[in-house]
C-alpha cells in the first residue's frame, strides 16, 4: 500500500495539476454551511444540543457570516449549560446583527446566568430599545436591577412589564414587593391582592401579604393568609415564624407558642436535611443516616427526606428498607416525581416488574416529558416481557432524548426479541454512531449479519467488538464458529 | 503540484516509516496530562478513562485518573482507585505521591510529610514529589515552612524552567514571605510562561495588590477576561479588582461593567454611628498577626489598659495615660515571644487584679498555654504551677464558676489540629492551681472544637457551656449543678452549623432575660463572594443566630434577622455601640489565603429581632483578616470603642491592629463595675436588669467568649434616651439579689456584693457599697 501511494504521490508531482481540486471552493462552502445550519436547527429542534453544536460549529466555521448560526450555536450551548461559551456565541451574532433584540436578549440572559448583573442589564436594556414592547425584556430587565439593588430602577421595569402584561405573575409579586419596600405599604396590599385572586396560592405572595398585613396591624387577617401559605408548602418554616408574629400581634400567645414551636422543628429539620444530603454526596454513609433520621424526627412527613434516606440504604444495599421509605413517601405524596422515579428503578432492579411498570406509568403521566419514566417504563416492560409496550415506552424515551445510546441498544435488543431485525439493524447503528467504542452496538449487529447469512461483515463487526474489548468472550466464540465456516 | 513538492511528501513519507503512528491511547494520554499540567482535572477526567477503556491495563492512566479525582476533591474515589491497583503498581512514585496527597488531603499533613520524604529518598528525581512537598510546606498547618517550600520549586525548576506548577507555588511562597519585589519579578515569569492563563493573572495581581504595583489592574482585568469559563475565579479576580479600585477612590467611570463586582445591597438603617480609626495615634496599632486581646485595668488606676496577643510574636500590654497608650510590655513581665491566639482576662485569684490567660497553638499544634498571675501590675506566667502547662492544641477558652465555690474556672478548646485532646474544664483549686475534671464533668469534648462560651442559658442559676466545633455538631452543655454537665444540643435545637462553626458567645438580643446564643460560620471564601452578589447564604454555611425560647429550646431565626449570608468569621464580638439599649454584633472576616479580602462587618440591633448591617456607614469595614473584636469604653466617653485584633496567618499577611474610636451619638448608659466577695471577685455570671420607663435592659457578665477574648471587665448599658434609671436589679452568682433605685445614668458605678446577708437589699443597706465615677 505504502508504495501504490507513492506511486501516486509521484504521478501527482510529475502532473500538470489538471485533475480536480479537493480543497472546497467557496461556494460549496456557503452551500454547505446553509446545509449545517439546517440540521443544527432540527437538531436543536429535536431537543439534541450536543449533535446541533456539532453541525453548527462546522457551520460557522464554513461561514463566519450568518448570525443565525452563531445565535443557534449559543442556544445549543445553553442548553448544555455551557454558559460562558454561549456568551462567546451571542456576541458573535451580535457583531454581524447588533440590533437583533432576540440576540441581545439572549445575550443578556446568559451574561446574567452567570451573575454579569451589571453588563446583563445593559443588553435588556438594548433588547428593549429595539422592542419596547415585549413584556419578558422588561421583566428580566427588572429582575437584574433588583439584583444589583436598582431598586426604583426595578420598580420601573416591573411596571411596565405589568402595563404590557397584565398578568405576569411573577412581575406583580415583585413590584408589590418593592412597594413594600418603599413603604408604600397601600399600593403593595392592592398589588399582593390582586396577585393572589390571579393566582391563590403563590406562595410568595402569600408571605409578602401575610408580612404586609403584620405591619399594618391586621394580625388576624395576616394570620388566614399566612395559614394559606402553610397550607401551599406545608414543610417550609418561612411561613410559620410570620404566623407566629401575627398570633403575638393578635394577643394569642398559647397559638404563636403552637406555631413557633412548628417553626423550629421545621427549621431542624430542614438543617438536618441539609447536612445529611451533604453527607450523602460525600458517601459519608452513617453520618447521612444519623442526620437524615434527624430530620424525620423533627419532620416526620418529610417526603424529601425519606428519599434521601432510601437513597442512603440502597446505597449501602438495603433495598428492603430503601423501597419501604420510599413507599413511605408515596403515600405521603402520591405525586412526587422524584420519589415515583426511584420506586421505579429500584423495584426494577429487585425483580418487582410489575410494580416497577406502574411507577414508571405513574410517573410518565404526572411528567409526560420525563426520559427517566419513559426509558425506565421501556426497560421494565422488556424485561416483563411486554416487548410491544416496550418498543413504545423507548421510542417515547428516544423522542425525549434522541442522543440515548443505551436506548437506541436496548430498542435494538427488543426489535432483535420480536424479530424485526431491519429494526434491530437501525437501533444498533444508531448506537454504534452515537458511541463508536460501544462494544455491544458492535456485537449486536455483528449478531445480525451473522443471522443474515452476512458472514464476512459479521466477521469484521465481531473483529471490531474484540479490538474494543478483547475480553468479549462471547464475540471470541462466535468468531471461532465462524472461522470454522469461512 | 511540482516534482519539488513530490519530493517533500515522499521524504514525510519515508520519515513517517521510522516513526509509527502513536496508539491513540498514548495520544490522549498526553493530552490528558497536558491538561492536568494546566489544573484543569474535569477535563482531563473523560480523555482518562477513554485511554482506560482502549488500554485498560494502563495503570498509569489509573494513577492519573486517581489524582484528577482526588484533585476535584473527589477523595473517596481515588482512594478505591488507588486500593485497586496492583501491588507493583503502587510502589511507582507516581502513585506513591497519590498516596501521600491522599493524606495530606485527610488532614494528616505532617504523615504526608514523611511519606513525601520517603518517595523522595528512594526517587531523589521525583518532581511531583518535591511539588507536592512544596504544597505542603505552603499550607497554614504545622507542616507550613516558606523557605523550604520556595527551596523545593527553585529546585524543580532547575529542571524544567518553565514547569506551572514550580512556577505557581514559587510565587505563592514568596508572596507569603511578604518579598513583594520579588513575587512581582516571579509574577512577570509565570505570565511571560503562560500568557493565557487566567489563574496565573489572579495570582500575579494578587501579589501586585499587595506590593500595591499598578499592574495590579491589568493582571487583574486580563484575569477577569480569561476566566470567563471559571466563574468562580472570575469572581475573585472582579473582587480583588475591586479592592485594587478603592484603593484609588473607586472605579473609574469609564471602566466596563464587566470588570465592576457588583454587589447586593442589604436593606440597612440609618445611622449616626460612626468609628475613627485611632490605633496608630493611640499607640497600639500593634502589626503582627493579631488575634486576641483583652481590656484590664491591670494598675488599678481606673482606665483601661489593653492586651493583645499575635501568633509568634511578642505580647503587648498597653497602658492607658489618657488620649495614648504606653508599650508597658516588658516592664511588666508580658514580654514573651511565644506570643498567642486567644486571650482573656479575669481574676482567677481573686486578689483584686485581673490575671490573663493565653492559649497556644491552636491549628499549629501542640504547645502550652500561658497563665499570667498579676501581682501589683507586674506578671509571671505560673502555667507550670498551675497545672496549665501541658502542651495542647488549644483555641478558645472562656471563665464561669461551675461549682459556685466563688473562685473561677477556665474551660478551654483543645484538638483544633486534629490531636484528638478533648477540651478541658480547669478547676480551681482557690491554691493557685487548677485540676482538669472535664472527663468527670461529662465536657471533655474530643471535636475539633473552635469556639467556647459560658451563659446560663436555661436561668437556674448554674453556668452552662458551648462549644463550636469543626466538621462536627456542636455541644450545648447544661450544668446539672452537681459539678456535671449534660449535652443537650440536639434537644435544644443548637446543633448547628457542622461544616464551618467557628466562634460563639450567649447575649440576650431582645433584653426578654434568656440569653440567646450567637455562633458564627467560615465559609469558603467562593460562598463569601456569592453571598456578596446575592445577599443570601450559601446553605448550610452561615452564621446561626438562635433565640433563645426560655423552655430548654432555641429557635433559629437567622434568615428572618437578617443574617443569613456566607462570611468567613474567624472572630466575632458584641457590645451595644450606639447605646440603644440593644446589643449589637461585629463579625471579624477573612482567611489564611492572601487573596481573601474580606471586609469585617457591623450589624446594628433594631430591637425588633432584625439585624442591619452599618458597616459601610460606621466606617468598620476593615480588609485586614479580623480576629479577636473587643468593645470597651477607653476613653470614658459613654459609649463602647472597638478594638479589633487584624492579621492572617503568613508573614506577609501582617496589619496593624484597629483602635475604632466610637464618634457616635449622645445616647444615655450606665457602666457598672461589680466586686464579688462570696461570689467570684469579677462577678462574672451575674445578671443585672434595669428598668427605665417601660422598657427593661439587660445584661450579662462574661469573660472569655467570642476569640475567646475579653471586652470591658465593666458592664456597659445602654439606655436610648432615658435620663435615669428606675431601678436596677443585680442578681450574683451567688444568689444574692440585690436592688438599687433611682440611678443616674451617665456614669461608672462600683457595687461591691454584701458578704453576708442574701436576698434583696436596697439602697439603704449599709452592708453593700456603691461608688459614682462621672466621666
Amino acid at each position: 500500500m505504502r508504495i501504490g501511494l507513492l506511486l501516486t504521490l509521484i504521478s501527482l508531482g510529475c502532473g500538470d495539476g489538471g485533475n480536480v481540486s479537493e480543497i472546497p471552493d467557496n461556494a460549496q462552502n456557503l452551500q454547505e454551511a446553509v446545509r449545517l445550519r439546517s440540521q443544527g436547527s432540527i437538531f436543536l429542534q429535536q431537543g439534541r444540543p450536543a449533535r446541533a453544536l456539532e453541525a453548527l460549529a462546522q457551520a460557522v466555521r464554513l461561514d463566519s457570516s450568518a448570525s443565525p448560526a452563531h445565535f443557534n450555536k449559543g442556544l445549543a450551548h445553553v442548553r448544555l449549560q455551557d454558559h460562558p461559551a454561549a456568551i462567546a456565541s451571542f456576541e458573535r451574532a451580535i457583531a454581524i446583527e447588533p440590533k437583533n433584540p432576540r440576540f441581545l436578549f439572549a445575550l443578556a440572559a446568559a451574561l446574567r446566568s452567570q451573575h454579569r448583573y451589571l453588563e446583563a442589564g445593559t443588553f435588556f436594556e438594548q433588547a428593549i430599545a429595539q422592542q419596547p414592547d415585549h413584556a419578558e425584556y422588561h421583566f428580566n430587565l427588572g429582575e437584574v436591577r433588583r439584583a444589583t439593588s436598582d431598586f426604583a430602577g426595578a420598580r420601573e421595569a416591573f411596571s411596565r412589564t405589568l402595563e404590557l402584561a397584565p398578568g405576569h405573575l411573577e412581575a406583580r409579586y415583585y413590584h408589590s414587593d418593592l412597594l413594600a419596600r418603599d413603604q408604600e405599604l397601600a399600593a403593595a396590599r392592592l398589588g399582593f391582592t390582586s396577585l393572589l385572586e390571579q393566582s391563590p396560592q403563590h406562595f410568595q405572595g402569600l408571605l409578602g401579604l401575610g408580612s404586609l398585613l403584620i405591619k399594618l396591624g391586621e394580625a388576624q387577617q395576616a394570620a388566614a393568609i399566612l395559614e394559606r401559605a402553610i397550607a401551599a408548602k406545608p414543610h417550609d418554616p418561612g411561613p410559620h415564624y410570620l404566623l407566629a408574629q401575627a398570633y403575638e400581634q393578635a394577643d394569642q400567645p398559647q397559638e404563636a407558642a403552637k406555631v413557633r414551636e412548628r417553626f423550629q422543628r421545621l427549621g431542624a429539620a430542614e438543617r438536618h436535611l441539609n447536612q445529611g444530603t451533604i453527607y450523602l454526596r460525600r458517601r459519608k454513609w452513617a453520618k447521612a443516616t444519623a442526620e437524615l433520621e434527624r430530620a424525620l424526627q423533627n419532620d416526620s412527613t418529610s417526603v424529601t427526606a425519606r428519599l434521601r434516606l432510601a437513597q442512603v440504604h440502597w446505597q449501602q444495599q438495603r433495598p428492603d428498607k430503601s423501597i419501604a421509605l420510599l413507599e413511605q413517601a408515596i403515600d405521603l405524596e402520591p405525586e412526587h416525581l422524584e420519589t415515583r422515579l426511584a420506586l421505579g428503578e429500584q423495584q426494577l432492579r429487585t425483580g418487582a416488574l410489575a410494580t416497577s411498570i406502574a411507577h414508571f406509568a405513574h410517573a410518565l403521566k404526572l411528567a409526560p416529558d420525563s426520559f427517566t419514566a419513559a426509558y425506565g417504563l421501556g426497560k421494565a416492560r422488556w424485561q416483563h416481557g411486554d416487548l410491544t409496550g416496550a418498543v413504545d415506552a423507548l421510542r417515547q424515551s428516544l423522542a425525549l432524548d434522541p442522543d440515548y445510546r443505551d436506548a437506541h441498544y436496548a430498542l435494538g435488543l427488543v426489535y432483535v426479541r420480536l424479530e424485526r431485525f431491519d429494526d434491530a439493524r437501525i437501533s444498533f447503528t444508531h448506537s454504534a454512531t452515537i458511541d463508536s467504542t460501544h462494544a455491544e452496538s458492535h456485537y449486536g449487529l455483528a449478531l445480525l449479519h451473522m443471522q443474515q447469512g452476512q458472514k464476512n461483515l459479521a466477521r469484521q463487526g465481531l473483529e471490531k467488538v474484540l479490538a474494543l474489548q478483547p475480553e468479549h468472550q462471547r464475540a471470541r466464540a462466535k468468531l471461532t464458529v465462524l472461522g470454522s465456516q469461512l | 503540484m511540482n516534482r519539488g513538492l513530490a519530493i517533500a511528501l515522499i521524504a514525510t513519507l519515508c520519515s513517517s516509516c521510522q516513526n509509527p503512528e502513536k496508539p491513540a491511547s498514548d495520544v490522549l494520554y498526553e493530552q490528558a496530562l497536558a491538561l492536568m499540567h494546566q489544573n484543569r482535572f474535569a477535563t482531563a477526567e473523560p480523555l482518562l478513562y477513554r485511554v482506560l477503556e482502549l488500554a485498560p491495563d494502563s495503570t498509569i492512566a489509573s494513577i492519573r485518573l486517581g489524582e484528577a479525582q482526588m484533585r476535584q476533591g473527589h477523595r473517596q474515589n481515588a482512594a478505591r482507585i488507588l486500593d485497586a491497583l496492583p501491588a507493583v503498581a503502587r510502589r511507582r512514585p507516581e502513585a506513591r505521591v497519590l498516596e501521600a496527597r491522599l493524606l495530606a488531603f485527610a488532614g494528616f499533613a505532617q504523615e504526608a510529610e514523611l511519606a513525601v520524604d520517603q518517595i523522595l529518598n528512594d526517587y531523589p528525581a521525583s518532581l511531583e514529589g518535591r511539588l507536592l512537598l512544596a504544597e505542603l510546606y505552603l499550607q497554614a498547618a504545622a507542616t507550613m515552612n516558606l523557605e523550604r517550600a520556595s527551596a523545593m520549586c527553585s529546585q524543580a525548576l532547575i529542571s524544567q524552567p518553565e514547569h506551572r506548577d514550580a512556577l505557581y507555588l514559587l510565587l505563592q511562597a514568596t508572596l507569603r514571605l511578604g518579598r513583594f519585589t520579588a513575587a512581582l519579578e516571579r509574577s512577570q515569569t509565570l505570565l511571560e510562561a503562560y500568557p493565557d492563563q487566567g489563574s496565573a493573572h489572579l495570582l500575579a495581581g494578587t501579589a501586585a495588590l499587595w506590593a500595591d504595583d499598578e499592574r495590579a489592574l491589568p493582571w487583574l482585568e486580563r484575569a477577569v477576561d480569561l476566566s470567563l469559563d471559571r466563574p468562580t475565579q472570575r469572581l475573585e479576580a472582579l473582587w480583588l479588582l475591586k479592592v485594587a479600585y478603592d484603593r484609588r477612590n473607586g472605579y473609574p467611570p469609564t471602566l466596563a461593567a464587566r470588570y465592576r463586582f457588583h454587589t447586593y445591597s442589604p436593606p440597612t438603617a440609618p445611622t449616626d454611628l460612626h468609628f475613627s480609626d485611632i490605633g496608630r495615634e493611640a499607640g497600639v496599632g500593634k502589626k503582627d498577626r493579631g488575634r486576641g486581646n483583652a481590656w484590664i485595668d491591670f494598675d488599678l488606676d481606673g482606665d483601661l489598659d489593653l492586651f493583645s496577643v499575635g501568633i509568634h510574636i511578642e505580647h503587648a500590654l498597653y497602658r492607658n495615660d489618657g488620649k495614648r497608650f504606653a508599650d508597658v510590655t516588658q516592664a511588666q513581665g508580658l514580654a514573651d515571644p511565644r506570643g498567642g491566639w486567644a486571650t482573656s482576662a479575669a481574676d482567677f485569684d481573686n486578689d483584686g487584679d485581673d490575671d490573663l490567660f493565653t492559649s497556644r497553638d491552636a491549628w499549629e499544634g501542640r504547645a502550652p498555654n500561658s497563665l499570667y498571675r498579676n501581682d501589683l501590675g507586674s506578671f509571671s506566667d505560673i502555667a507550670l504551677h498551675a497545672g496549665l502547662a501541658d502542651s495542647v492544641d488549644s483555641f478558645t477558652a472562656t471563665w464561669l464558676d461551675f461549682d459556685l465555690d466563688g473562685y473561677l474556672d477556665l474551660y478551654v478548646a483543645n484538638g483544633i489540629s486534629g490531636s484528638g485532646l478533648g477540651n478541658s474544664l480547669l478547676h480551681n483549686q482557690k491554691n493557685g492551681t487548677f485540676l482538669d475534671k472535664a472527663a468527670a464533668a461529662g465536657v471533655a469534648d474530643t471535636s475539633k472544637t473552635i469556639g467556647t462560651a459560658a451563659g446560663d442559658f436555661d436561668g437556674d442559676g448554674f453556668i452552662d457551656l458551648y462549644a463550636a466545633n469543626i466538621g462536627e455538631l456542636n455541644r450545648l452543655y447544661r450544668n446539672v449543678g452537681d459539678g456535671t454537665f449534660s449535652d443537650v444540643a440536639e434537644s435544644a435545637g443548637v446543633l448547628f452549623p457542622v461544616e464551618g462553626s467557628y466562634v460563639a458567645f450567649f447575649f440576650d438580643l431582645d433584653n426578654d432575660g434568656q440569653l440567646d446564643l450567637f455562633v458564627s460560620t467560615m465559609s469558603a471564601f467562593p460562598d463569601v463572594l456569592n453571598s456578596l452578589v446575592t445577599g443570601e447564604a450559601i446553605e448550610p454555611n452561615r452564621p446561626f443566630l438562635y433565640h433563645n425560647m426560655g423552655d430548654g429550646t432555641f429557635t433559629d431565626i437567622t434568615a428572618p434577622a437578617g443574617l443569613a449570608r456566607s462570611f468567613g468569621s474567624m472572630a466575632a464580638g458584641s457590645g451595644d455601640v450606639d447605646n440603644d439599649g440593644f446589643v449589637d454584633i461585629y463579625l471579624a472576616n477573612g482567611g489564611p489565603q492572601l487573596s481573601r479580602l474580606e471586609p469585617n462587618a457591623l450589624f446594628r440591633n433594631m430591637g425588633d429581632g432584625t439585624f442591619r448591617d452599618i458597616t459601610a456607614a460606621s466606617g468598620t469595614g476593615s480588609l485586614g483578616k479580623g480576629h479577636g473584636s473587643t468593645f470597651a469604653d477607653f476613653d470614658r466617653d459613654g459609649d463602647l470603642d472597638l478594638y479589633a485584633g487584624l492579621g492572617g496567618h503568613y508573614d506577609a499577611d501582617a496589619w496593624a491592629n484597629i483602635l475604632y474610636r466610637n464618634d457616635g451619638p449622645a445616647h444615655h448608659y450606665l457602666e457598672i463595675e461589680l466586686e464579688g466577695t462570696r461570689s467570684n471577685r469579677n462577678g462574672l455570671g451575674a445578671r443585672v436588669a434595669a428598668h427605665v420607663g417601660t422598657r427593661t435592659i439587660r445584661a450579662a457578665h462574661q469573660s472569655g467568649f467570642g476569640f475567646g477574648t475579653s471586652n470591658g471587665p465593666a458592664l456597659h448599658l445602654g439606655l436610648g434616651s432615658a435620663t435615669h434609671i428606675d431601678s436596677l436589679d443585680l442578681h450574683w452568682p451567688s444568689g444574692t439579689h440585690q436592688r438599687f433605685f433611682d440611678l443616674p445614668a451617665d456614669c461608672s458605678i462600683h457595687i461591691v456584693e454584701p458578704s453576708t446577708a442574701k436576698g434583696l437589699t436596697g439602697t439603704t443597706d449599709p452592708a453593700y457599697k456603691i461608688s459614682w465615677r462621672q466621666p
